[in-house]
């Protein structure tokens, strides 16, 4: 078990030392601090993106701070979690399908005493990804040059998480991030020779969030769980660059700073419950509301209003207690997620909705969960573009006993 | 063996992947583009007319000579005076040795500017004066005294661009008499010497010419001028003599050649623009687009230019917060009417960076030695559309970031420093109603 613990902890220090970025490939992730990743655990996809008033006992669920308490006398997670995701892009001007897959999470928990935990984790929270042709007119005349634009980067962050179970029932968690990364736009205009420019905002800053989760069981059959969640708004300190390029000379880019103003990262506020009937059956739902509108100085000029996002997830447990075959172990998952998106393009909000199916597999120390979504990113009848993706979510929770003498359970 | 294997699925993801896609086009209806390209050409162009004191016209291996006379040039003459080298100073044979002639040859194989359907006069006459270079060189001012009798005259139609493209001009029998004495009693023995009896020619055309001509002094510039032999010369002097036959032996044939010096050799090219439209022109007085009708004027040889300035240049410096000259073209038509299939407008041209003073600062050059030369854009067969581009990048971008103020401007000739080419030409200012000169400046700002 050792080697394990070795192999987790490389692969640990590995991701954190470097950066991270996930990929999008999708022109919305042009706008703003790039496209948002989910982040969270296979299990929360599949039950339609929620989890505030999900305990985690076996898995980590990044919804809830408070979650974590739920930890037992295995006393430690490990979340490994990635993302395939089949993208088609469809406008008027034809349509593209991009692949790609990425890490979406690492993070671990860790039952410090009976009452106390602690976690950590690392996401990459945005990305830019995009490559798109077009034209660039040359005001004044009626001609146009060929011009690329290019997207990379993103946000990530790190973040710990202290958590305090106050009694069976009720729980306490709070989350302190580091969100950093850098977004590049590139646009390279094909003139009488190739020039490149390139604007690079670096962001750094802290958030903080809190969350709680309260337990009731009315009768053996019929458990109820509260969860709510504030996420503080947060201040994204942006060091603008740009720089020059021409003919791929990288020798005598010419770079020089730009006027900077500080952006931020949304309040966010959520509430959830779930019910879990006869100790099989789980119904959850999750709203959150994120006040985008009052974020400034974003970096393209959409516009920004507020965002809800609505989850509606249920699980059907396993029926015995012990199994004879693995698939009798399996949970199974159904989700359905809307979100009302957070920015206008053309007067048009983009929102999405997307619907999960997914399965628990217990395996011996791993809970590994899985799930397939489809979704519809830009519903809206005047949206130019849409986006109907498939993904798979995979998410490897390995569980662990440490300190083993510690405890006198 | 299966947390294994799951961890190695796990680390998969960590190194991204993607599709590449074909075409990218998807989304390009979102994309603002943050940098902006602007084509601007609403900055001021002030042009006029100067002069220069004079222009170099020795070392160019060329001979130019004629005369142009016209409403806006007034009168252009151009003479060519030069030394004269013997390929050897003495004769074969000298004792039996028999003058024949002495014949002068002048080959044009590609240039001619002018009415060439009239005849050509020109007149050769021996020069009194010794051509002494003045710091290296040889000016179009430059004058030395030539005796006022010729020694040979021609009337001729110019032929240039033929194999038969050249001229024979006999010279004066006793002037070649006494030159082949010269050299039969061995009275020189090197070139110093000869030059003291022999100080050069100069070809003069007569001021009946409307035209210019060039004769050329190097291997280019070779003729055929005897079909059975099919020898080949350039420029040069040639004396025929022969040996007497004695005790039974054949008369034989001899040549000398005496060839132009490259380096004592200039073109001597004076202007007199009295009752043109230039008459107030001189190197002191240049004279603004505005008051020559919104046109410039450029002659070669006598060192007319058309001086260009943007005035307003560095205001582009305030446009963007950071900015890259894409590309300047500064175009100039010919005005209409001011040129013909004789005189046709020059081509190719040369730009040069000038100063306050008019004096060429640099050449304009593509890659630090190789002059950029510019072309009269034949793309349309109206007149008004004729027009030189001129590439003003280079030149933009160093008034922009040169640290302090040079005042340096643009001066464009119909030749370079490396030739004395013949060609006037008469330009349009931004303000001219038919030719009008553009600049056209395509800026990025970012």
């Amino acid at each position: 078990m050792n080697k394990n613990k070795i192999t987790i902890c490389a692969l640990f220090s590995c991701v954190f030392t470097s950066g991270l970025y996930a990929q999008n490939s999708s022109p919305y992730s042009y706008f703003g601090i790039g496209g948002f990743n989910n982040v969270d655990d296979a299990r929360n996809i599949s039950l339609g993106n929620t989890g505030i008033a999900l305990e985690a006992p076996d898995y980590i669920n990044s919804k809830n701070p408070a979650s974590i308490t739920a930890i037992t006398t295995r006393n430690v997670v490990f979340n490994v979690s990635g993302i395939l995701k089949y993208n088609t892009i469809s406008s008027n001007q034809g349509s593209d399908n991009r692949l790609n897959s990425n890490f979406t999470n690492f993070s671990a928990a860790l039952r410090v005493s009976k009452k106390a935990f602690i976690g950590i984790s690392m996401q990459p929270a945005t990305s830019a990804d995009y490559k798109i042709s077009s034209t660039i007119p040359i005001e004044g005349t009626a001609l146009e040059y060929p011009v690329t634009y290019e997207g990379s980067g993103g946000l990530s962050n790190w973040g710990i998480s202290l958590a305090y179970k106050l009694n069976d029932n009720w729980s306490f968690g709070g989350k302190v991030k580091n969100n950093f990364g850098t977004i590049v736009r590139k646009e390279t205009i094909s003139t009488t020779s190739e020039v490149e420019i390139s604007r690079s905002v670096r962001y750094t800053g802290f958030g903080y969030n809190l969350g709680t989760q309260y337990k009731k069981n009315f009768t053996d059959n019929f458990q109820l769980t509260l969860g709510g969640i504030v996420n503080f708004g947060s201040k994204l300190v942006s060091k603008r660059e740009v720089s020059y390029t021409q003919n791929q000379d990288y020798t005598n880019t010419l770079t020089s700073d730009l006027s900077s103003k500080n952006s931020s990262l949304p309040l966010e506020m959520g509430a959830g419950f779930s019910i879990l009937a006869k100790e099989r059956y789980r119904m959850t739902f999750d709203f959150t509301q994120s006040n985008w509108d009052k974020v400034k100085n974003t970096e393209t000029s959409e516009k920004y209003y507020r965002q809800y996002v609505y989850g509606l997830g249920f699980e059907i447990l396993p029926g015995k207690k012990r199994f004879e075959t693995i698939s009798e172990a399996f949970t199974y998952r159904f989700g359905l997620n809307y979100d009302t998106g957070y920015y206008k393009i053309n007067n048009a909000g983009i929102d999405k909705l997307e619907a999960t199916v997914g399965l628990g597999i217990p395996l011996n120390k791993v809970n590994l969960n899985v799930g397939y979504g489809y979704g519809i990113h830009g519903l809206q009848k005047n949206v130019s573009i849409k986006e109907n993706y498939h993904m798979l979510n995979i998410s490897m929770n390995i569980l662990d006993t440490w300190f083993k003498k510690k405890y006198i359970d | 063996m299966y947390k294994y294997l799951l961890l190695c699925i796990s680390l998969m993801f960590l190194f991204s992947c993607e599709d590449e896609s074909n075409t990218y086009e998807v989304g390009s209806s979102w994309m603002d583009a943050q940098s902006k390209i602007v084509m601007i050409d609403t900055l001021t162009v002030k042009m006029s007319t100067i002069m220069m004191d004079s222009t170099i016209t020795s070392g160019k291996r060329v001979m130019m000579i004629g005369n142009i006379h016209d409403q806006t040039f007034g009168k252009v003459s151009s003479s060519s005076l030069f030394e004269l080298t013997p390929s050897s100073y003495s004769l074969s044979s000298p004792s039996t040795a028999v003058f024949d002639s002495l014949v002068m040859y002048l080959t044009n194989t590609d240039f001619y500017y002018g009415d060439t359907l009239k005849t050509f006069k020109l007149a050769v006459h021996p020069l009194t004066d010794r051509i002494k270079l003045d710091n290296g060189y040889l000016y179009n001012k430059s004058t030395f005294n030539y005796s006022s009798n010729s020694i040979g005259n021609a009337e001729f139609y110019p032929r240039p661009n033929t194999d038969s493209s050249y001229v024979k001009i006999k010279l004066d029998q006793s002037y070649g008499q006494t030159l082949f004495n010269t050299l039969k009693n061995s009275d020189v023995t090197n070139q110093e010497y000869f030059l003291n009896f022999y100080k050069g020619l100069a070809l003069v055309p007569s001021s009946e010419n409307n035209a210019m001509l060039r004769f050329g002094i190097n291997s280019s510039y070779l003729v055929q001028i005897n079909k059975n032999t099919k020898e080949k010369v350039s420029n040069m002097v040639r004396m025929y003599y022969h040996t007497t036959s004695q005790n039974g032996t054949e008369l034989v044939k001899y040549t000398l050649d005496l060839s132009p010096s490259p380096t004592f050799q200039y073109n001597k090219i004076s202007s007199d623009f009295t009752g043109s439209e230039l008459a107030n022109l001189t190197p002191q007085n240049s004279i603004p687009s505005t008051s020559l009708g919104n046109k410039t004027y450029l002659m070669a040889g006598i060192g007319v230019y058309t001086k260009v300035e943007i005035p307003y240049l560095k205001s582009l410096k305030n446009l963007y917060e950071n900015y890259k000259i894409i590309d300047a073209t500064l175009v100039l038509s010919p005005v209409a009417g001011y040129y013909s299939n004789n005189f046709y407008n020059p081509s190719p041209l040369y730009y040069y960076v000038g100063d306050k003073l008019n004096h060429l600062v640099s050449n304009y050059t593509s890659d630090g030695s190789t002059e950029i030369t510019t072309s009269l854009s034949e793309s349309s067969e109206f007149q008004n559309e004729h027009a030189y581009n001129f590439s003003m990048t280079t030149y933009v971008n160093s008034i922009l970031t040169e640290a302090t103020n040079s005042n340096h401007n643009t001066l464009i000739y119909p030749s370079s420093y490396a030739d004395v080419l013949c060609g006037k030409a008469v330009f349009g200012d931004a303000k001219n109603n038919t030719n009008p000169a553009k600049l056209k400046v395509y800026i990025l700002g970012y």
